[in-house]
């Protein structure tokens, strides 16, 4: 990767090697939802980052930023459906429309793609920071790079990671929210929310991407 | 894991494929999609009925498309909302011109899924309304009864719904009967297994051979209290008097009721509880219109069973007891 930022070919990659990391995980996934799910979180993951790769394989080689991460919403929410399905799906169209016109997503661009991510999660899914839900996550990797100064793509990335993991962490602690898991009472705790934890899962995925790519 | 499959990731595919194949008199397939439409649809000067959800619950939701049922039905992967494109294409495709009822049970995978197909559908200036299925009593407390989740009493909603549009009323009025019935309608499930998802190959939760879970979720939800086995007599009265605390019905008052099997409890079973239940209910003061019992809303191969009851006036009466004719359910 050059100084300035992630190309459009190179987010490509990027996104498979997330994908590779998100199949990975699967099995993991998985079992973190059936503690307080309904058991599919893992496979719907691996279905939608599958669909998107076949996606962005087949995508034309001059598409920019803007279409790289519109076609990967659009693919990963045509491919699931369920609720992550149109939250991360959202985000990731929300990330393309933040890039409009960029040839490189620097850190400035990834500090907008971040932001991005988190308003259009705020508006589809409604939930607050602390409602045990991915946004605990999105927010808390916002929140650590919002002020960090001039920092390279990989370092920032890197913050971003770790802060989303943190975040997703601590879901474990939380309650879930009002409504229809109110009911489930303590037995949430202890188990952090899936969707948090995939998110923090694509994040480091970016940045081991970053790092084993220098130039 | 023993499954009459073939590919794990095909299954809710090839499950509405077969469904296809299998009653071609009722409906068919939209084009590749998880999604099947009535035979003469569009029926214009009806509003259409669309109802779906994640797969795995058959024969809900796609069994019950047909004649005085659903116009259509989006089926998603096994346990996951339908994506909006399939929703919306197919709420085109059988759009006979009056609106579209989206009729699904309250998930927030549904929920926003279903809302963005609304969106596209309305910016092309179709109406459609909405109504979610939330009969669920374990999963929120009263005073929060719109977030329940959505189980066996789908297919109420969808019956009295449909038969609504059946006599040519209007969105609105169709909208009306189906919240009515959603409104008085409740349910508790209880599971004594879980259920494998084909493309994990492992049971979804652990549950020991010698408990049941009250309360559980068709997803496997975890439930309000979990409990050493019982006997079916002693397991229907904790379960009605939960119904009754929760709908509180007054003596005199007309239900209808259905003993759901959750997809490997024998039909036997599921008699031997109805038979437990029914005196209770009986000597709450209630009059029995109409009992179902039968696999309506399964949750793969789960073990147990859910009783739902439906507070009847005489609209709902006359709308549960009109005819129907689909896959799953057929009545004269």
């Amino acid at each position: 990767m050059n100084k300035g930022g992630m190309t459009a070919p190179e987010l490509r990659l990027c996104l498979g090697s997330v994908t590779e990391a998100v199949v990975r995980e699967e099995a993991h996934l998985t079992s973190l939802d059936s503690a307080i799910g309904d058991g599919d979180h893992g496979i719907t993951m691996r279905i939608g980052f599958e669909a998107l790769t076949r996606k962005l394989v087949s995508l034309d080689e001059n598409a920019d930023l803007e279409q790289v991460f519109g076609e990967a919403g659009k693919s990963f929410m045509g491919a699931t459906g369920g609720a992550i399905g149109v939250l991360l799906g959202a985000m990731l169209t929300a990330s393309g429309k933040a890039l409009s016109g960029c040839t490189e997503m620097g850190p400035a661009e990834f500090k907008r793609v971040l932001e991005a991510m988190e308003s259009s999660l705020i508006k589809l899914g409604k939930a607050k920071p602390g409602d045990k839900t991915i946004l605990d996550a999105v927010h808390a990797a916002c929140e650590a790079i919002t002020d960090s100064g001039h920092q390279d793509l990989l370092t920032l990335c890197s913050m971003a990671a770790a802060a989303a993991a943190k975040g997703a962490q601590n879901t474990a602690d939380m309650l879930c929210a009002k409504g229809r898991a109110s009911r489930l009472g303590n037995r949430v705790l202890g188990h952090p929310d899936p969707g948090a934890v995939s998110f923090s899962i694509v994040l480091e995925a970016m940045a081991k991407w970053l790092a084993s790519h220098p130039d | 894991m023993k499954k009459l499959i073939n590919d794990p990731n095909s299954v809710a595919l090839e499950a509405v494929q077969g469904l296809a194949l299998a009653y071609p008199q009722y409906v068919m397939q939209l084009k590749e999609l998880q999604a099947v439409v009535r035979l003469n649809a569009p029926i214009a000067g009806k509003v259409t009925v669309l109802t779906g959800g994640g797969s795995g619950h058959e024969p809900m939701f796609l069994g019950y498309v047909g004649q005085g049922m659903a116009d259509a039905s989006v089926a998603g992967n096994i346990f996951a909302s339908p994506p909006p494109m399939p929703i919306y294409e197919t709420a085109k495709a059988a759009h006979g011109g009056e609106g579209v009822l989206f009729l699904y049970g309250n998930y927030s995978g549904d929920v926003l899924n279903f809302d963005m197909a609304a969106d596209m559908l309305k910016e092309e200036g179709i109406p459609v309304m909405t109504v979610r299925v939330t009969d669920d009593l374990a999963s929120a407390p009263p005073e929060h009864r719109e977030e329940r989740r959505g189980i066996a009493g789908d297919l109420f909603v969808i019956k009295v719904a449909a038969a609504r549009a059946e006599e040519r009323a209007s969105l609105e009025e169709v909208y009306a009967a189906a919240e009515k019935a959603n409104w008085n309608m409740r349910t508790i499930g209880v599971a004594l297994s879980s259920c494998i998802i084909p493309a994990s190959g492992r049971p979804i939760f652990e549950i020991g051979d010698n408990d049941l879970e009250v309360g559980m979720g068709v997803h496997g939800e975890p439930g309000v209290s979990r409990q050493t086995m019982m006997t079916a007599d002693k397991l229907a009265a904790d379960m009605v008097g939960r119904l009754l605390a929760d709908l509180r019905p007054k003596p005199g008052d007309e239900i209808a009721v259905l003993v759901n099997g959750l997809g490997t409890t024998p039909l036997c079973e599921l008699m031997i509880m109805f038979r437990a239940a029914q005196p209770l209910l009986v000597n709450a003061g209630l009059r029995l219109c109409r009992t179902y019992v039968g696999n309506y809303v399964t949750s793969l191969d789960m073990a147990g069973c859910s009783i739902t009851l439906m507070r009847l006036d005489d609209e709902l009466r006359r709308l549960l007891l009109a005819p129907a004719d689909s896959p799953a359910l057929v009545q004269v």
